[in-house]
């Protein structure tokens, strides 16, 4: 999960997560101590309850023991009844037979049996603490425990014993309450957080709300809502706003400079204009001097219309789309500048073909529209040899006019391609065809903002020495085509 | 017809005031705004040709002025800002028109005429020059009461030549008439469409009306 809420849920269900686990096992530690204490307390109570039975019952004068032959004696049958009223497993011994054994330990199998005997009398010392013996059928927690002898009695060894399933992990009384719980308390902890998360992001996602409708140049005026100076969005809002101050102040600036240029570049060449028009129709000029004028002023315009497309771009880079719309029927205007693509490669020996001509109509400037189309034209041509062909259409593909123009020349080289838009950028020289004046590569450059500026876009495709095809789509005016200007 | 021009830069206002002067109207120049309110609120003018930075008070302020006051007239504005929120700023500020800078006069004259309203018969649609014969109404050109068909750009330039005829009309001039200002051809393209125009206008008659200016332009004269 790559956004800040999932990553900071993430980590909050991390360290819930040891959290509750380390808990968890603390907890059953616990009680398993506990359990173990609680068996170990009844087992010594039984044992206890036993050794008391059977001095309680000598000091009566009852019989304990009888010797039905001279080789063994064994418990009578009346302590035999006694001692069966206590519960567990109970084995009475003494130092090497067993005496008695309760009814649990006889249901025993033989092996197991003998595995606990055995136990009981080779590996529990005298006052062993207790511990589990593994049977097969069952795990059984002794506790050892012996009678004190008196000079008449032989010595009575009493072992007591409960099955150590309460021990188990799993039996234990906070297991199923944990299992249970845990997951349940875990889930709704992560959802929580998730949702907290959310609720104290939510201002950050708002602050980018706002700021993406202010940065789109236009609105540099607005500010971003400051409650108070107290928290920390607050403050961040409060130092963003400062920002885009001081980028409105740069913005102005820009725009107070670009005003600036224009009046002052231009100031001096309209005077320069004025001048040249004004000597070239005066009656007192000699025809020898005309040429000169002539050059004078189309320097002048070309140093006018330099000026202008510099301006014009600066504008472009504030994000100043600012261009007059109208409804615009693109059919004549591209038969218009078909007419004057076919003069053009008249002049320079290439034909130009209109290929089609859809009846279209966009919303915008058809001063700018012309141009545009104007220096795809004029691009075409002039890298295109005497004897190649331009080939202009106007197509509509769904809500787009399509403008496309494709010439025989000499292609672009794939490396160039990314650059053909930027400002000032031309082809190699040497490559270009000799002989006449080249433009200040800022017609493509121009030609791309007028696209963008009518919510358009424009492309190209191009191989080298096979031609290069530019293509301009503009979205359609939503209008009924009545309505369109014929 | 009297119209008065406020513009501070003595060369761009004499070529103005010059060149309206040709076209037979009566200019009145000054360099000041504060001057130029004065008189256009005393002087009965047709039109004000106004530039929009002046020293003192700004053409801005000067055209506000005159509105606020009921000024009535037709006002062309000069002005060097392009963008299109200035041009919109001008004209809700008052200005009926504007020419951006820097200006081919012939652009100025036909926003002059066309504020001014002329009569028809002052700026006459008919064009002759020898037997050669302009409508520039109908758009019907006809020599020697034989029609010729011109393609739009053939017309305007033969237009445009008629127009001045007599007047030597240098490429540029002929270019940026033909197909405005932010066009740069890169090759000759006047020459192709005089090519055209020879064709057509003078090649099946004996007197040739369109003369080359080597290095300048053309001319056309009866």
């Amino acid at each position: 999960m790559r956004s800040i809420r999932g990553r900071l849920t993430f980590a909050y269900a991390i360290v819930l997560g040891v959290t509750l686990l380390i808990f968890a096992a603390v907890l059953l530690i616990a009680s398993r101590d506990a359990a173990e204490r609680a068996l170990r307390a009844r087992v010594e109570n039984i044992a206890e309850l036993a050794s008391g039975l059977l001095q309680q019952s000598r000091a009566a004068g009852l019989p304990i023991m009888v010797a039905p032959d001279s080789m063994s004696e064994e418990l009578s049958a009346l302590t035999r009844r006694l001692l069966a009223g206590l519960p567990g497993y109970l084995l009475v011994t003494d130092s090497s037979r067993v005496l008695y054994a309760s009814a649990a330990v006889e249901r025993l199998t033989t092996k197991d049996q003998l595995t606990l005997t055995r136990a009981v009398i080779r590996e529990l010392s005298p006052r062993h603490p207790g511990g589990i013996v593994a049977l097969d059928s069952a795990r059984i927690f002794v506790l050892a425990n012996f009678e004190t002898p008196t000079a008449r009695m032989p010595i009575f060894r009493i072992v007591a014993g409960e099955t150590a399933e309460t021990l188990d992990i799993t039996r234990l009384d906070t297991f199923a309450p944990i299992v249970i719980a845990l997951p349940v308390l875990f889930l709704f902890s992560v959802l929580l957080a998730w949702g907290m998360a959310g609720t104290s992001l939510q201002p950050i996602d708002r602050l980018i709300g706002d700021l993406e409708a202010i940065q789109d140049g236009r609105s540099l005026h607005r500010r971003l809502p400051v409650e108070t100076d107290e928290n920390e969005l607050d403050r961040l809002a409060g130092t963003i706003n400062a920002m885009i101050a001081r980028l409105e102040g740069s913005f102005a600036a820009l725009r107070r400079f670009t005003a600036d240029a224009s009046h002052e570049l231009k100031t001096p060449l309209t005077v320069l204009r004025a001048d040249i028009e004004r000597a070239m129709q005066s009656p007192r000029v000699g025809f020898d001097q005309l040429p000169a004028l002539e050059e004078a002023l189309a320097e002048t315009t070309r140093m006018a219309d330099l000026v202008e497309s510099l301006l014009t771009l600066a504008r472009a880079d504030e994000g100043r789309f600012d261009i007059h719309r109208e409804l615009v029927d693109l059919g004549p205007l591209v038969e218009d500048v078909h007419e004057t693509a076919a003069m053009l490669g008249e002049a320079s020996g290439a034909r130009v073909e209109l290929t089609a001509l859809a009846p279209v109509t966009v919303l915008g400037d058809p001063i700018r529209l012309r141009q545009l189309f104007l220096n795809l034209v004029t691009n075409a041509l002039k890298y295109t040899p005497a004897g190649g062909v331009v080939g202009i259409r106007l197509e509509r593909r769904g809500d787009r006019a399509l403008f496309a123009v494709q010439d025989t020349g000499q292609g672009i080289a794939a490396a160039d391609l990314p650059f053909i838009f930027d400002r000032f950028w031309r082809a190699d020289r040497a490559r270009s065809r000799g002989g006449e004046r080249g433009g200040f590569g800022l017609g493509l450059a121009i030609a791309q903002w007028i696209a963008h500026a009518h919510g358009g876009n424009i492309g190209v495709a191009s191989r080298l020495g096979r031609g290069s095809t530019f293509t301009v789509t503009l979205p359609v005016a939503a209008v009924p085509p009545e309505a369109a200007p014929a | 017809m009297k119209v008065l021009v406020i513009e501070d830069d003595p060369t761009v206002g004499q070529f103005v005031k010059r060149g309206l002067e040709e076209q037979r109207w009566a200019v009145d120049l000054v360099t000041d705004g504060e001057e130029g309110e004065a008189l256009a609120r005393s002087q009965p003018y047709d039109l004000v040709v106004l530039d929009l930075r002046l020293p003192g008070r700004s053409g801005e302020q000067v055209l506000r002025n005159l509105r606020a006051r009921g000024f009535e007239k037709p006002v062309l504005v000069l002005t060097a800002q392009d963008a299109v929120d200035a041009k919109v700023e001008t004209l809700r500020a008052g200005a009926d028109d504007y020419v951006t800078k820097p200006f081919a006069f012939e652009e100025l004259l036909a926003r002059v005429e066309a504020l001014a309203r002329r009569p028809r018969s002052i700026v006459s649609p008919k064009l002759t020059v020898a037997d050669l014969v302009v409508d520039l109404d109908a758009r019907e050109v006809t020599r020697g009461g034989k029609a010729i068909e011109l393609t739009p750009k053939e017309f305007m330039v033969l237009g445009y030549l008629a127009r001045h005829a007599g007047r030597v009309l240098s490429r540029t001039l002929i270019t940026e008439y033909a197909w405005g200002y932010h066009f740069d051809p890169g090759t000759n393209i006047v020459d192709v469409v005089i090519n055209h125009l020879r064709k057509k206008i003078d090649a099946p008659f004996k007197k040739k009306l369109i003369a080359t200016v080597r290095g300048v332009g053309y001319v056309l004269k009866g």
